[in-house]
């Protein structure tokens, strides 16, 4: 591709809230990016051009021509451009930049980082089935459509009642919508179940023997009751309409083959609808949404008012009360629900799956929810390069938020319980960015069969690949497991004055209306540190009983000071302990343990760190389980706590006595006081932060900084676990210089199996879910 | 009998004490004969029989008539001894008491029920009732409306009635009786009752409501006196004792006078009895059974107990213990019943049980709190609604005696630590002033509020100012309050004066004193300063026909201007109440954040922190100094003085920095919190003087803590108690309105501080913030609208499971503790091993030196 401009010189970026303060900086397009640089600020814009919705001329002005740029996630950015010519020529180059087909999308080209291969775990639809507990007596696998022939938008295989003949199936694919016949996709632990299909194309009077037939199968797979439900998540059209146009609609809509089901020919079903706008009325939504965010100053009432009137919280309102009733009827009620929309891959989307995350806490957890999405969104079709426009192919009329009306949905849950989610904000916003900037080949295509057709799993990375190597990141400091909201069935009374208006989706790059200190970010620092330091203490007893024993060997006799001051901390522990409810140590050994001097250090130190394993990790328990197996596939943590592998295995082998310049090495490996977010207004590499940036804590000094300046590759000698850790470049350079690291790093090294497990920690997430699966 | 109780909702409230909408009428107006208005502006049948005070008081206007009929015939006996003999003289007296009792009884005859020996009447509650035409109120100050109208039907009627009745039965028998007896003389009897029956008319017309209150009183002391003076006119001249008694028993005159006496003091008694005190206002002391519910709970089979502070709610627990709950008065907003039937026609209908479902008494708290009282009778919820709206008048702001409120029958039922009193005095922050700059000194000029009322008694002011500079700029300025320092920057030096307008009137008065005063408290560094009126210049010239204004620029020539204009009174509170709507609307239908938007409380909340920021950025970066002012100086300027003090001092942001400061700022300052605070979110303004100023403090301090959630010391707790407390509390912090309130009243003895119980360690620790870290510098926080949000762990706290967000809070103290205890382990683990290895190198250098010494040897 040839570019007409490669740089553009002395631009001026305003800020879109403080139109005073102008960066000036220069305008570089790369093949992928458009990157904006400050010389001073030091602060670099990256802006994928896939994320780029809209680029716009506006009027020149006297200081020149401003050019703004608009995009998916929600940043609009105003260039002012010296040169008219300079602008219409970037104009043109970013509107021809737009990729024009799926080859050319930016996934084909994306370079990951050493640390993410391209692996994709194997997601089986079938064992997210089977942790359910289908197929059963009720359900079964149903491979008619293997070849997409049934349905093209389906996956190849789909669960239907037992019941059911194929001649049956095959009837109901044809008379539904693009031959999206009802299927299963949650099944609750008390029997109600979820199916999902399209409308039927049931005219004015037309029926279908088998669809009904097939309806009162699903109906007969729950035992409790003997009614279920059809949920229609459009608009009622048969409530007589006022406007005479309305109603010529909704005829034109039955004439045209297309409806619902005809409540005379279907026994045993109550109806339901819950009313949920099309795609262009929330189109529409959220363009006057982000008219809002792109006022300037506005006053309260005109702020309110564009709120409003855009009627975005409304929409979300009403997809949460459908989600709502769902989970309502599914888990009191106890009755199946059908639901289905007019094609039934979006509002029967965002409500089926917006109502297993209700109903079942797995999908609450980080490795749950990408279940979730895989299955809801990916396996069954959500047309996610239509209605994210990920090329200039696809009509914009058939572009949608629908996906970020699902994602903020979880948001506005997240908001009611902040303790029920494993994930936290970073990760919704994430996976709204990467679902439209097609950087992993998770969102390409519309269906399963474009993704199959696109071999988008041997030629891109995977998004979750991404989120597992980061997992740390994307963890929320406040998860339970063992809260009552993280282990059942939510349902939430969700009135007007509950939902929120989510600043940091809409607002998030404009970081003078941010809150300015921010507690989510703390908390990450605060567990942060709090891991750092708990393996640094493991270590650190490690270390004590290994010179206690060589001490013990030269020197048969324990002083009786040391041993006063180990089971001093012993009581101190027992305070934690208390804390924590935990009875497996018994108090009254160590009180005992302060007048016995024959115990032996080692007991002690041991009981000391299996109590410590109590304080970071709760006892497992069946909620733990349930709630998702506590994130624990990451590599980076992977054999801290995990449940599934022994604790000692992975550390550094016992048997190498310590030496002085190895502790040394050890204890100046780690930071034992982190510096506070607040007070830095600059990272090292001078890039000034602001409230809403990811930043770190350098583990070794404890000093903050960006993303770009911190390391991930380096063993830290001072960690018992031996996993990697977040270091700063300067750090990290005079650690690899210092002498005693050379042999550490030997050290590891050898013991590459380890590493070599966390690469397919992905496939352990399997295992999980194997073995939860033995445990049921 | 009926009450006619509607939906609240569905009415527009009439203007005016007196006005009521007629039935069925949208005009607000008079109410018809016969009908009084009730709390919800309907005009409503009096229906209440006559009570003993009522009767007493037509008995007392009766005996009045009769009295002066028995004076003159008196009178006449003494002009004309001979022809008048004892018999006719016994025969007029009996004659006019015959006339008066026949015309009581027809007068109440007359009234319905037409017929019965008595009436009905409305209840009188206020003096006022008599004189409704002093009461007509003013439509949008153009259109009087004329609600005038007999309030206290029938009392005042029922009197011209009586009289008329008298006069007019007298005019048919005394005629008879004088062409009886042929004595021409006795019609002079006739003659004066014709004279003084319009002056009593006249005088009941004008006084009615003064003897109606007074009449039980007046009666015994005027019984008593008259008696007295009888007793020395008869002893006049007697010597001793049995011609006395014989003199005093021997005339019938004597006797009918006694007898006089002894009626008058009779009804006196009687009507004292039934005298008004606060017991009355309890129509029904104890309801058994009613369901009593929040929004989260119901308790089935309370027992509601009516007392003269609280009700007091007892209900069952599962465990079969009775727990109780309070509600005060104080604490109470608004009333609102919500009966499922009009109860027009209740009376004719019958009650059958399946109709009497369930009657509804919604009670909304001043704490924003809702409570439910479910009660199956509909007399007793009538009485329990009365009683408690009844109780809530009383103990309302203005008619209310400060002492009758809970904090001064509160007991303490905790240790006092330090007591709140004394913590904050004027002395400890002059110290932390003397730190700064030395040109300051506590003056004693306002000893006994002797210039200012709403001052405390003892104030920093300039070193160089005399107080006879004070005096003179204390007369210039409204209500006494002169220019006050309230903060002085350490960086900068420079300061945030305030006080209230001066007044220059129309005429531009000058004072050279207040210059001065002002003058001198600018810094030396920086000879310029901001004058920041809280008002619009429009109401600032408004303020000048009034005699108010703002600084004319020539005179304070240091001085630059600004207006911003921050609303109170009114149009806060209509604000609040309607954010108070919107928060409670369960309904689907209305849009939320219209309505929002309606009430305008963000909008208030935006103006107020820009001000406040503003004020701030002169300070902190330009370096003078402000002046700030509205028209009192005890409203909007305490907000925008308080708020740039927590931008601006970082000792602020610490819980008892931020006790300092509302000490400070708004109870020394004198921000008048018993009348502010007399209405919250729900009630009906009684006086006009409610205005939740100080809630729009704490919201905007929320704002900022949303903002800079680690750089303070504190947690929304703090802010919902204070807020709390502020509107309802058993201590005495925030039930006065300036400090003289509080010495009058001897509060500092009688009631307990607030700070004293919020000073304890176990109540303390809960409004810890576990991410406070100390932040020194200036507080910038964004105010553009999306930043602005709705105080939902306030405003909404009671309509949100508010569990969840307790468990947040439990994880944050738990992340935090964690850390905590793992960096001292980690601390100690690694002295420890520091220790064994000094051990270990010290052993393998004594076994190295043993070796060496083997070796040499």
């Amino acid at each position: 591709m040839k570019f007409k401009h490669k740089t553009v010189e002395n631009v001026r970026l305003t800020d879109r809230f403080n139109t005073r303060q102008q960066i000036i900086g220069t305008i570089y397009l790369t093949s992928t990016h458009l990157i904006f640089t400050d010389p001073e600020g030091k602060r670099e814009t990256w802006i994928l051009h896939s994320l780029i919705s809209s680029v716009d001329k506006l009027p020149t002005t006297q200081q020149g021509c401003p050019l703004r740029v608009r995009t998916k996630h929600f940043l609009s950015a105003e260039f002012l451009i010296p040169k008219e010519r300079d602008c219409a020529d970037l104009h043109a180059t970013l509107n021809q930049l737009k990729p024009d087909s799926y080859e050319k999308l930016y996934c084909f080209l994306y370079q990951a980082p050493n640390y993410l291969e391209k692996i994709w775990d194997p997601f089986l639809l079938a064992t997210e089935y089977m942790r359910m507990g289908a197929p059963n007596q009720h359900w079964k696998i149903e491979d008619g459509n293997s070849n997409f022939d049934m349905c093209d938008t389906y996956p190849p295989l789909i669960y239907v009642p037992t019941l059911t003949s194929k001649a049956m199936l095959i009837g109901s694919s044809k008379f539904r919508s693009r031959g999206r016949l009802p299927v299963l996709t949650y099944l609750h632990p008390n029997g109600a179940s979820i199916t999902r299909c399209s409308q039927p194309l049931s005219g004015f009077s037309a029926r279908c023997q088998e669809d009904e037939q097939l309806l009162q199968c699903i109906l007969k797979t729950n035992p409790h009751s003997n009614t279920m439900y059809i949920i229609d998540t459009r608009p009622r059209v048969s409530i007589p309409i006022k406007s005479s146009s309305l109603r010529i609609n909704a005829v034109a809509n039955r004439a045209a083959g297309k409806g619902y089901e005809n409540e005379g020919y279907y026994s045993n079903i109550q109806f339901k609808f819950c009313p949920i706008e099309n795609i262009h009325i929330m189109r529409t939504s959220l363009q006057k949404l982000l008219e809002v965010s792109d006022m300037k100053n506005p006053t309260m009432n005109q702020y309110l008012n564009a709120l409003d009137s855009s009627s975005w919280l409304q929409h979300i309102k009403s997809v949460l009360d459908a989600a709502i009733f769902i989970a309502r009827v599914i888990d009191i009620e106890k009755k199946n629900v059908l639901v289905h929309c007019s094609d039934g891959w979006d509002r029967t989307a965002q409500c089926c799956s917006l109502s297993s995350l209700l109903l079942c806490p797995y999908y609450r957890s980080i490795h749950g929810f990408r279940m979730l999405i895989e299955k809801e969104w990916l396996s069954f079709g959500h047309k996610f390069s239509d209605r994210c426009g990920h090329t200039t192919t696809s009509d914009n009329k058939e572009q949608s938020p629908v996906f970020l009306q699902f994602i903020e949905a979880v948001w506005q849950l997240s908001q009611i319980y902040p303790t029920a989610f494993e994930f936290n904000e970073r990760f919704l916003i994430s996976l709204h960015d990467h679902s439209h900037s097609c950087q992993y080949g998770n969102f390409i295509g519309n269906c399963e069969k474009d993704r199959l057709d696109l071999c988008v799993k041997e030629r891109t990375y995977s998004f979750w690949n991404f989120i597992l190597q980061n997992v740390n990141d994307f963890k929320n400091p406040l998860f339970r497991p063992q809260s009552s909201y993280a282990s059942e069935v939510l349902l939430p009374v969700i009135n007007a004055q509950t939902l929120k208006f989510w600043l940091s989706m809409y607002h998030r790059f404009d970081s003078a209306l941010l809150p300015k200190e921010n507690i989510s970010n703390t908390l990450t620092r605060l567990v942060d540190h709090t891991t750092s330091l708990s393996d640094h203490a493991r270590l650190l007893e490690k270390r004590i009983r290994e010179l206690n024993s060589t001490f013990d060997n030269n020197q048969t006799t324990t002083t009786s000071s040391s041993s006063t001051t180990t089971s001093n901390e012993g009581v101190d522990d027992s305070d934690i302990e208390k804390r924590n409810h935990h009875n497996n140590i018994c108090l009254p050994e160590f009180d005992s343990g302060l007048s016995d001097v024959d115990i032996s250090q080692a007991r002690i130190t041991d009981s000391i760190s299996s109590k410590l394993n109590t304080i970071l990790q709760p006892p497992p328990s069946l909620s733990d389980v349930e709630s998702g197996f506590s994130g624990d596939y990451s590599p980076h943590n992977k054999a801290l706590s995990s449940s599934f592998i022994l604790p000692h295995q992975s550390s550094i082998d016992l048997n190498d006595i310590p030496t002085l310049e190895r502790i040394a090495l050890e204890l100046n490996s780690i930071a034992l006081d982190w510096r506070s977010y607040n007070a830095p207004v600059h990272c090292a590499c001078s890039l000034p932060f602001d409230s809403a940036q990811r930043k770190y804590n350098c583990w070794r000094c404890g000093e903050n900084y960006c993303t770009r300046c911190i390391e991930r590759s380096i063993h830290l000698p001072g960690l018992y676990s031996n996993s990697l850790a977040p270091v700063c470049k300067t750090c990290a350079r005079s650690i690899k210089s210092s002498p005693s690291f050379a042999d550490f790093s030997a050290l590891v090294k050898s013991k590459s199996t380890d590493f070599i497990r966390s690469q397919t920690a992905m496939k352990l997430s399997r295992s999980m879910i194997d073995q939860f699966i033995n445990d049921r | 009998m009926s009450r006619n109780f509607l939906e609240k909702s569905k009415i527009y409230l009439c203007p005016g004490k007196y006005c009521g909408y007629q039935n069925n009428s949208t005009n607000c107006g008079a109410c018809q004969r016969g009908y009084r208005v009730n709390t919800e502006s309907i005009c409503q049948l009096c229906h209440e029989t006559l009570s003993l005070y009522n009767f007493m008081y037509i008995v007392f206007m009766a005996l009045l008539a009769l009295s002066f009929h028995w004076y003159f015939i008196n009178r006449l006996q003494k002009k004309k001894q001979r022809e008048f003999t004892l018999v006719k003289q016994t025969i007029l007296y009996f004659l006019s008491i015959l006339e008066i009792l026949l015309a009581f009884i027809f007068t109440l005859l007359t009234f319905p029920p037409i017929g019965k020996l008595t009436m009905n009447v409305c209840q009188v509650k206020l003096l006022s009732d008599f004189y409704p035409m002093f009461h007509n109120p003013i439509v949008n100050y153009r259109k009087k409306l004329r609600c005038s109208y007999e309030v206290v039907y029938p009392l005042q009627s029922a009197i011209f009635v009586l009289y008329t009745y008298a006069s007019l039965i007298m005019l048919l028998l005394r005629p008879l009786f004088v062409s009886i007896i042929h004595q021409k003389f006795i019609s002079a009897s006739i003659y004066s009752a014709l004279h003084f029956y319009p002056c009593l008319l006249i005088l009941h017309a004008l006084c009615g409501g003064f003897i109606y209150f007074s009449f039980p009183i007046l009666t015994i002391t005027s019984a008593i006196f008259l008696n007295a003076i009888h007793f020395t006119l008869i002893a006049n001249g007697e010597n001793n004792w049995i011609s006395f008694i014989r003199k005093l028993c021997g005339n019938i005159q004597n006797w009918i006078i006694y007898l006089v006496h002894v009626i008058l003091l009779l009804c006196g008694l009687i009507s004292l009895t039934q005298f008004e005190d606060e017991y009355h206002l309890i129509l029904l002391p104890t309801v058994f059974l009613p369901v009593f519910r929040d929004h989260l709970q119901s308790y089935p089979e309370s027992i509601v107990n009516v007392t003269l502070h609280n009700v007091i709610i007892t209900h069952k627990q599962s465990d079969g213990n009775y727990k109780e709950l309070w509600i005060f008065y104080t604490n109470m907003d608004a009333i609102q019943p919500k009966f499922p039937m009009k109860t027009e026609f209740r009376s004719q209908l019958p009650l059958s049980p399946s109709m009497s479902s369930t009657y509804t008494i919604i009670v909304r708290l001043k704490t924003l709190e809702t409570c439910y009282f479910d009660v199956s009778v509909l007399d007793d919820a009538i009485k329990l609604a009365e009683s408690l709206d009844a109780l809530i008048t009383y103990t309302d702001g203005l008619n209310c005696d400060v002492t009758f409120l809970f904090p001064f029958c509160f007991p303490r039922d905790f240790e006092v630590i330090q007591d709140g009193w004394t913590a904050f005095s004027v002395e400890s922050e002059f110290s932390r002033l003397q730190a700064i700059s030395d040109e300051w000194r506590i003056s004693d000029v306002n000893k006994n509020f002797a210039i200012c009322e709403t001052y405390p008694e003892r104030l920093v002011v300039p070193k160089s100012i005399t107080d006879e500079y004070l005096k003179r700029s204390a007369q210039f300025r409204s209500h006494g309050r002169f220019p006050l320092l309230c903060y002085l920057h350490k960086s900068s030096k420079s300061c945030i004066i305030r006080c209230a307008q001066p007044l220059i009137g129309s005429s531009v008065r000058r004072c050279k004193e207040d210059e001065g005063l002002v003058n001198a408290m600018l810094t030396q560094r920086h000879k310029k300063g901001w004058i920041l009126d809280t008002r619009h210049a429009n109401v600032v010239k408004s303020a000048q026909n009034k005699g108010g204004g703002c600084e004319p620029d020539q005179h304070y020539a240091l001085w630059k201007r600004l207006h911003r204009h921050l609303d109170k009174h009114t149009v806060l509170q209509e604000s609040f109440t309607k954010l108070m709507d919107a928060c409670i609307d369960q309904s689907e239908k209305d849009r939320w954040l219209s309505k929002l938007d309606n009430s305008n409380w963000l909008l208030h909340v935006k103006e107020a922190l820009t001000t406040a920021c503003i004020v701030a950025q002169t300070i902190d970066c330009e370096e003078t100094s402000v002046l700030i002012h509205g028209s009192d100086g005890w409203d909007t300027t305490l907000l925008v003085t308080s708020l740039a003090q927590i931008l601006l001092d970082p000792d602020c942001r610490t819980i008892t920095g931020f006790e300092a400061l509302i000490e400070r700022e708004w109870i020394q300052a004198g921000h008048p919190f018993r009348l502010r605070c007399s209405r919250s979110g729900f009630g009906r303004s009684t006086h006009g003087q409610e205005s939740p100023l100080f809630t729009l403090f704490l919201d905007c301090t929320w704002q900022l803590l949303q903002q800079f959630a680690c750089s303070f010391e504190f947690n929304d707790t703090l802010l919902i108690e204070l807020f709390q407390h502020a509107y309802s509390s058993k201590f005495g912090t925030f039930i006065f309105n300036n400090e003289k309130e509080k010495l009058k009243y001897n509060g500092i003895k009688h009631t307990v501080s607030l700070w004293s119980y919020f000073n304890r360690p176990e109540i303390l620790h809960t409004f810890l913030n576990p991410f406070y870290e100390p932040n020194l510098s200036v507080l910038w926080p964004s105010v553009a609208a999306q930043s602005i949000i709705l105080w939902r762990s306030l405003y909404l706290r009671f309509y949100e499971n508010q569990i969840p967000q307790r468990e947040v809070w439990d994880e944050y103290l738990l992340i935090k503790g964690k850390e905590i205890q793992l960096r001292s382990y980690v601390n100690k683990l690694r002295q420890e091993l520091l220790e064994l290895e000094r051990k270990c190198t010290e052993k393998t250098n004594m076994i190295k030196t043993e070796k060496d010494s083997v070796v040499t040897i």
